[in-house]
């Protein structure tokens, strides 16, 4: 944990190393997009927040532009019906002998519903004309109203009021309506003598209202609102609420910017301003738009993106899962053959279909595993014929050294003319060898094994005339079994020339086959000398090499001890039991061999050459 | 063999459904974005049989529905100061699931028990009299003792000890004009006027046979019968009274009416509604100051802030 770089490597190494390569494809691809989609999406957002934004501005001035263009066009219908009726109407009357009601009335109607009523009054605040309304209330002083003043004391100009309750005329109805007064200094003519007046025209407010209200500039927070020159409210969508004191309006500092956008701090809440001054007037229509509700729109975009990449990352993990599956699948079952193969299994299938690679990998795999086991199999095949070979040789020590003994006997029988005893050993010599090479079988019936040892047994005696008497049982149980030939007859050999024939004459060779437990025992037994332990031991000792010149090394024995272990693995083989002066046996523990299943049943090719 | 089959599952359930999840979320982003505050029901029950007694504070009252999310539904009654009348509704709403009450109580004794049912279930607010005692959340009006005190005064300087003073009403079973003509007699009265109680439908007799010094006329009801009968009187006692309509104010333009009491009926309305809607909305509730009163005479009547008052933009 002292570095922390450090210990994450090591933390993805382990979750390398453990992880499936499904897993790490699909991670891997799922990481690198949602990256490539993160950047994407940031600087899509980025650029679109930038556009979005000087996209709202443009939208809010356009907005404004149009509300002006329509202020605008509004305020010039009113000049144009005061112009109608200070160069059409009242410059062309001698109000002496004329009377404009007619055209006044006409004007009126012309006018439509934001026209209120249009009045003229001679200079000193006397009514000369108006409509629709056509008297003034008592007491009423058109002198001393604003309008009116203001009209007298800059006559080159049209002047607009604020908005206020026309309370001149006597409405029989009592109504009392918002207006917009634009007055004017008009001449009239009496008499032919030229004087000042004013002539009225008075606006519905509602006009004004509807130009204005419900205008939304870039956001739902936006607003806008209509102030004279002095700041002074004409229109806000919240008038009441600022007339009853329950809401502020910075319209005394607005009054003061200039056309174009600002930023104000405003009740402790940042706005962007737009300012705009409508011609003829000075009023001035005032854009605002809460930089609140403008982040609040950049969060929804944002917001909208993180749907966005979400969505997409979702998609991506389930693509990603099947496409890494579809190139992963192929690698784990080559994976899943080859641990298959590891655990022994012969029928490996390293048929995979995929990618060409794996395909080609899958292929070869399996081309080396091929070659792997017939190497394999010529290896266990040559060490098969290696150790034929060796029990051959084994075999093979026994024949000539007895074959030797016996036809010197019956060459010296012959030659002394016992000629009968001579034919009997011919004819057991005969039959042993018949036996000897049972067809070429290493592993021959248990019962023919000691039929092999009851002929040698009787050349013997004849050669040793009859010094010794022999017994040869078997079990009956015995009868059906097997076993590898010629391993009775070594021991024999060993019983007669170490133990019965150094005697005085009263030796006795007994053979026993007989089944123990599982097993198939032969006993072998004389009652010669016997040996000694030291000399008991010796004999099954590998590591012990006799002398060349000493009698009876018992290779014999070993040869038969090691054939049997060869044949049937190391629980089986020779033990010897002896005594001095007592006798000696030696005990044959052999396998039950139901026929010649044993590895050594095979005929032998040195065999089948015999 | 289950491990697949957890992955299989996965594969082809869990992330689609996901991924579905997240696309309807996608699609209903603007909804979920634009209906981000509850909708509040709220149902305003007033004390009149006629809603255009009402003009400037319903006006008010929309304004303050729309700003703050509400759905509102304007109540009048079948007859004006009707306490069954406004009981039943009052019920009728609670159980139609109004969120938020806006009521004028008529008489707050008979309306206790209702009020008191209503106000645990849904916010309640009154206009012009206060019901806290029965579990009212807030109430939105002018110190109404000030304001009889204040036309009493009125009334005392336009007239000399001993004058008879007509108080005038529409309707006694209003605990809010009863409040009115108590305050405004009781005021009289230590002014050693001459006090008279009396029904604006009966003005008229006592115009003809025993003329006033003065009339003050607690409601606007009122005040139109009184004004409209003193114009075409012979006797023409100074009036004063409580209230805006246009009536009123051409009475008063023409010099009929001697003053009013004037008070802004549309920051009324909004407040009881916003009082109401962030009560509902478990917001906090700043408390509520008596709402100023101005009084308005023939000439300050177009004064700009009295103008804005007497005849409301819109």
């Amino acid at each position: 944990m002292r570095n922390p770089f450090n210990y994450l490597v090591r933390k993805w190494k382990s979750f390398y190393s453990r992880s499936s390569i499904q897993l790490i494809l699909s991670l891997s691809f799922t990481a690198s997009a949602v990256m490539g989609m993160i950047f994407l999406g940031l600087a899509l957002f980025f650029r679109l927040s930038v556009t979005s934004n000087d996209q709202m501005a443009e939208n809010s001035s356009r907005i404004m532009a149009q509300v002006n263009l329509n202020m605008d066009s509004y305020l010039r219908r009113m000049m144009s019906i005061s112009d109608t009726m200070y160069y059409r109407v009242i410059k062309n009357a001698d109000f002496a002998t004329d009377s404009i009601d007619n055209e006044l009335a006409l004007i009126y109607e012309n006018g439509g519903n934001s026209l209120i009523s249009i009045a003229l009054f001679t200079g000193d605040g006397e009514l000369l004309s108006a409509t629709p309304l056509t008297a003034l209330k008592d007491g009423a002083n058109a002198s001393d109203e604003s309008w009116f003043v203001s009209a007298m004391n800059r006559i080159e100009n049209l002047h607009f009021s604020t908005p206020h309750v026309q309370n001149l005329f006597d409405d029989p109805d009592n109504r009392y309506r918002w207006v917009v007064s634009l007055s004017r200094y008009v001449e009239i003519t009496r008499n032919g003598i030229t004087e000042g007046g004013v002539l009225l025209v008075d606006m519905s407010f509602s006009g004004i209202e509807q130009i204005c209200e419900d205008v939304l500039l870039s956001n739902s927070d936006s607003y806008l609102y209509l102030i004279d020159g002095n700041g002074e409210i004409i229109f806000h969508p919240r008038q009441q609420l600022i007339y009853a004191g329950l809401l502020d309006e910075n319209n005394l500092v607005a009054a003061g910017y200039a056309d174009g956008s600002h930023v104000e701090s405003f009740n402790g809440n940042r706005r962007q301003v737009s300012v705009r001054t409508v011609g003829y007037t000075g009023w001035k229509l005032v854009g605002v738009a809460y930089e609140s509700g403008i982040t609040s729109y950049y969060g929804q975009l944002l917001l909208f993106f993180l749907f966005v990449i979400l969505f997409s990352i979702f998609l991506l993990v389930f693509l990603n899962l099947r496409m890494s599956e579809r190139i992963s699948v192929p690698i784990k079952s080559l994976d899943k053959a080859v641990k298959a193969l590891q655990a022994g299994q012969e029928d490996v299938n390293f048929d995979v279909s995929g990618p060409y690679e794996i395909e080609y990998l899958g292929n070869s795999i399996r081309s080396l595993v091929m070659t792997m086991r017939k190497l394999m199999d010529d290896v266990v095949e040559k060490e098969a014929q290696k150790r034929r070979s060796e029990l051959d040789v084994l075999q093979s020590q026994i024949n000539p050294h007895f074959l030797y003994n016996t036809l010197d006997s019956v060459v010296w029988m012959t030659e002394s003319g016992r000629t009968e005893e001579a034919v009997v050993m011919i004819t057991s010599l005969a039959r042993f060898f018949r036996l000897s090479l049972s067809g070429g079988y290493s592993v021959i019936p248990i019962a023919d094994e000691l039929e092999h040892a009851k002929y040698y047994l009787t050349i013997q005696q004849m050669r040793y005339k009859n010094k010794f008497e022999t017994e040869i049982t078997m079990a009956p149980e015995l009868k059906e079994l097997f076993t590898i030939k010629l391993i009775v007859q070594p021991i024999l050999e060993n019983a007669i020339y170490h133990g019965v024939s150094v005697g005085d004459g009263d030796g006795k060779i007994t053979v026993n086959a007989f089944l123990e437990e599982n097993d198939v025992i032969i006993e072998i037994a004389d009652n010669g000398s016997g040996m000694p332990p030291e000399t008991v031991s010796r004999l099954l000792d590998e590591s012990y090499e006799p002398a060349p010149a000493t009698e009876g090394s018992g290779i014999g024995l070993k040869n038969v001890h090691r054939r049997i272990r060869l044949a049937f693995g190391d629980e089986y083989g020779v033990s010897i039991f002896s005594e001095p002066d007592v006798g000696t046996t030696v005990r044959i523990k052999l396998p039950k061999l139901y026929g010649r299943d044993a590895q050594g049943a095979k005929r032998s090719e040195t065999n089948e050459t015999n | 063999m289950k491990r697949i089959k957890k992955r299989t599952i996965m594969l082809m359930v869990a992330l689609p459904l996901l991924g579905v999840g997240v696309l309807f979320s996608l699609i209903a982003f603007d909804r979920l974005s634009n209906s981000s505050k509850p909708l509040i029901e709220l149902s305003v029950i007033v004390r009149d049989s006629d809603s255009s007694l009402w003009t400037a504070a319903r006006k008010g009252m929309e304004q303050a529905a729309a700003d703050y999310g509400a759905e509102l539904r304007f109540l009048t009654l079948t007859a004006s100061n009707s306490s069954e009348d406004q009981k039943k509704l009052l019920d009728r709403e609670i159980s139609n699931g109004a969120d938020a009450i806006v009521i004028a109580p008529v008489d707050p004794a008979a309306l206790g028990d209702a009020v008191q049912a209503a106000a645990s279930v849904a916010s309640m607010v009154t206009i012009d009299t206060d019901m806290s005692e029965y579990g009212a959340d807030a109430c939105v009006s002018v110190d109404n003792s000030l304001l009889a005190l204040s036309l009493g005064n009125a009334a005392l300087a336009g007239t000399q000890d001993g004058d008879s003073v007509i108080v005038a009403y529409s309707s006694q079973a209003n605990t809010l004009t009863q409040l009115l003509i108590d305050e405004t007699s009781k005021a009289l009265r230590e002014g050693d006027r001459k006090v008279i109680l009396c029904s604006a439908d009966r003005i008229g007799m006592y115009l003809n046979y025993s003329p006033p010094d003065a009339i003050i006329a607690v409601d606007s009801d009122a005040l139109e019968r009184v004004a409209r009968l003193v114009q075409s009187a012979d006797a023409q006692p100074l009036i004063y009274g409580n209230g805006v309509t246009s009536d009123i104010a051409h009475y008063l333009e023409i010099g009929i009416i001697e003053m009013i009491a004037a008070k802004n009926e549309y920051a009324s309305g909004y407040l009881a509604v916003q009082a109401a809607v962030q009560k509902a909305l478990n917001e906090k509730v700043a408390p509520i100051e008596y709402l100023p009163f101005y009084f308005v005479t023939n000439e300050t009547m177009y004064e700009p802030d009295y103008q804005k008052l007497l005849f409301p933009v819109s």
